[in-house]
């Protein structure tokens, strides 16, 4: 069998086959399914008590309800009756570094955001789909305080897998479909002559310097690639040095930090002319039979400062993560995070702001702890339920932008995009 | 219950219960004849997915008929119809998660892939029995996100509604699910 997915595929089906049509027992509709008054009522039980327990309820929600809104308060603009989803300032109280904004639109609720860059002061780039419909991906651009759709020649199904930008006239954006589209600021165009594919991040130090990461454990259903491109501005070239490396981060086109490797435990460093790579599987926490370490993020703050999240990557648990950092010319353990999966949202001199995951199991809780002096302190987030796309561009001030959906009760959800400035 | 007079599935909707001309949409009118319809196309399916997370084909095929139960008490509640499929799917996958929460541990599930005898000349080979091994190693989340995707073939977005969590979780559950099974299979260098 070639890979893993074609020897999963076949072990599940070859299982799936075993039951048969035959095998399978009638529906059994049992009457009490059946939405019945007369079955709701119970011999003896008073009419106010029926009645009780739904007021009740009702008077609590409507207490709730006012209380979330005294909180929060309204959205700035009401909900339009169609048209595209928009991107609007979400009122948020209380969280002086932090800028929010939700969509709102004829598809609310149903965007799911995918990735979200800062191209410069005052602009970002951030991108969504609707999960339930596949259409094609849509594009915001945010310029000043405002976001506006821009159009994007993406096609129907076409998922961003990677998004990346240098100023608000360079961004990039790898696509699922193998294919690289690039802004320059006036519109976004096909780059012919790519040749990646299963493409999991993307560094954009400039229009002629681009690095690109394979994914290697795409759930494309084909193994995915290893392989790591740069371009030039004229031609991309596959750099083996950089292979099997998949999250990165840079400060400049000379100091560039990545994290991957084959077992998921090597740190690299780029210097402008070569590739330095260490293992830091000694600080991550023990391999075991049912747990695979790996480092989850990295974030650059200079050539001589980095910081890394680690996560044990146990069945089930999931296991202990730690915050890493290099200074003094290695890797250090400076923190354990706890049995949570860590990722890295912005960091910073002496500072660095995690996203954690407490419960693989039940998602939509995440936290968002800083690290500072050597502790750490809980974050307030505004809307935060969950964080999906952390920023692709940290800019030098610190300011980074993250998206993620947000519950609105009713098992409703909607996009969001957050602002963060230290 | 009478199969033969049950509508065509996904039913036509052109507004709420009603087609163009006014009718009555036959699946609003008869919601279990609308649910069993389903049932009768997707149970298999449905029951294998389950199989493959509970691994005990008699939970497996409780948790579908709950699943399909539940459709039926709610169907008054189902906005679009036409996204029933996906509804049931997810509350499978749910009915899953709540069997896992019974029986408290991962080490109360059955120890090795289900014995029945339909299954043993199938499942022959060592290598698919280490590969249903390794799945049944992963995190759930993992795990649902690998048969989501590579048994049920469904897609990125499909496979996140099912799960109910975003897509960038659902992506991410998989390729850390692969990562973790080419680990557990001795595939990785």
């Amino acid at each position: 069998m070639s890979n893993t997915q074609d020897r999963l595929r076949d072990a599940t089906t070859a299982l799936g086959s075993t039951l048969q049509a035959a095998d399978i027992p009638p529906l059994r509709l049992p009457d009490a399914t059946l939405p019945s008054r007369a079955a709701a009522r119970r011999p003896g039980r008073p009419v106010f008590g029926r009645w009780l327990v739904p007021l009740a309820t009702a008077v609590a929600v409507i207490a709730i309800l006012a209380l979330v809104v005294a909180v929060r308060g309204l959205p700035t603009r009401p909900h339009p009756a169609g048209g595209a989803a928009q991107l609007v300032r979400w009122p948020v109280r209380g969280h002086a570094r932090w800028t929010a904004w939700s969509e709102t639109g004829r598809q609310s609720g149903k965007l799911v955001t995918d990735a979200v860059a800062a191209s410069g002061p005052g602009s970002a780039w951030v991108f969504a789909t609707d999960p339930g419909t596949r259409l094609r991906p849509i594009a915001w651009r945010l310029s000043g305080s405002s976001w506006t759709q821009v159009h994007f020649p993406g096609r129907r199904g076409e998922d961003i897998n990677a998004l990346g930008a240098s100023s608000p006239a360079d961004a990039w954006v790898f696509t699922s479909a193998n294919r690289a589209l690039h802004w320059d600021g006036r519109a976004w165009r096909v780059v012919s002559g790519f040749p990646g594919r299963h493409v999991g991040n993307a560094l954009v130090i400039g229009p002629s310097d681009v690095w690109v990461f394979g994914n290697p454990y795409t759930d494309a259903g084909l193994n995915g690639s290893h392989t790591t491109w740069h371009y030039n501005g004229r031609a991309w070239t596959p750099v083996g040095a950089a292979a099997w490396l998949r999250y990165a981060s840079s400060t400049s086109a000379s100091d560039i930090w990545a994290a991957g490797g084959s077992w998921n435990a090597v740190i690299g460093h780029w210097n402008g002319t070569a590739w330095d790579k260490v293992s830091v599987a000694s600080l991550l926490p023990p391999r075991t039979q049912y747990c695979g370490p790996l480092v989850t993020d990295i974030d650059a703050v200079s050539a001589a400062d980095a910081w890394a999240t680690g996560w044990q990557g146990c069945q089930d648990t999931g296991g202990q993560a730690v915050l890493l950092h290099y200074a003094g010319g290695r890797w250090h353990r400076v923190a354990r995070l706890g049995a949570v999966d860590p990722s890295i949202v912005s960091a910073g001199k002496g500072a660095v702001l995690i996203q954690l995951d407490p419960d693989p199991q039940q998602p939509g809780h995440v936290k968002v702890v800083r690290y500072a002096g050597g502790t750490l302190h809980q974050v307030a987030v505004p809307l935060v339920s969950q964080i999906v796309a952390p920023s692709g561009t940290v800019l030098p001030d610190g300011t980074s932008f993250f998206a993620g959906t947000h519950n609105l009760g009713r098992h409703r959800t909607a996009g969001f995009v957050l602002r963060y400035r230290p | 219950m009478e199969l033969d007079s049950a509508p065509s599935w996904p039913p036509a909707r052109s507004g709420p219960g009603r087609d163009a001309d006014g009718a009555t949409d036959p699946a609003v009118a008869d919601p279990a004849a609308a649910v069993t319809a389903l049932y009768r196309e997707h149970a298999l399916g449905l029951t294998r997915l389950a199989l493959m997370l509970v691994r005990d084909k008699q939970a497996a095929e409780d948790i579908v008929q709950d699943a399909f139960c539940g459709l039926h008490r709610r169907w008054g509640h189902v906005r679009d119809t036409g996204k029933a499929l996906a509804y049931v799917r997810s509350a499978v996958v749910n009915g899953c998660r709540s069997e896992f929460r019974r029986r408290r541990t991962a080490r109360d599930l059955p120890p090795d892939v289900p014995a029945w005898s339909a299954e043993a000349a199938v499942m022959a080979s060592e290598e698919r029995r280490e590969v249903l091994r390794a799945l049944a190693q992963l995190p759930a989340r993992q795990r649902e996100a690998l048969v989501l995707r590579y048994f049920l073939d469904l897609s990125e977005a499909e496979t996140a509604e099912s799960m109910k969590v975003s897509r960038g979780t659902a992506k991410s559950a998989a390729a850390r699910g692969i990562a973790s099974l080419r680990r557990l299979l001795g595939e990785e260098s």
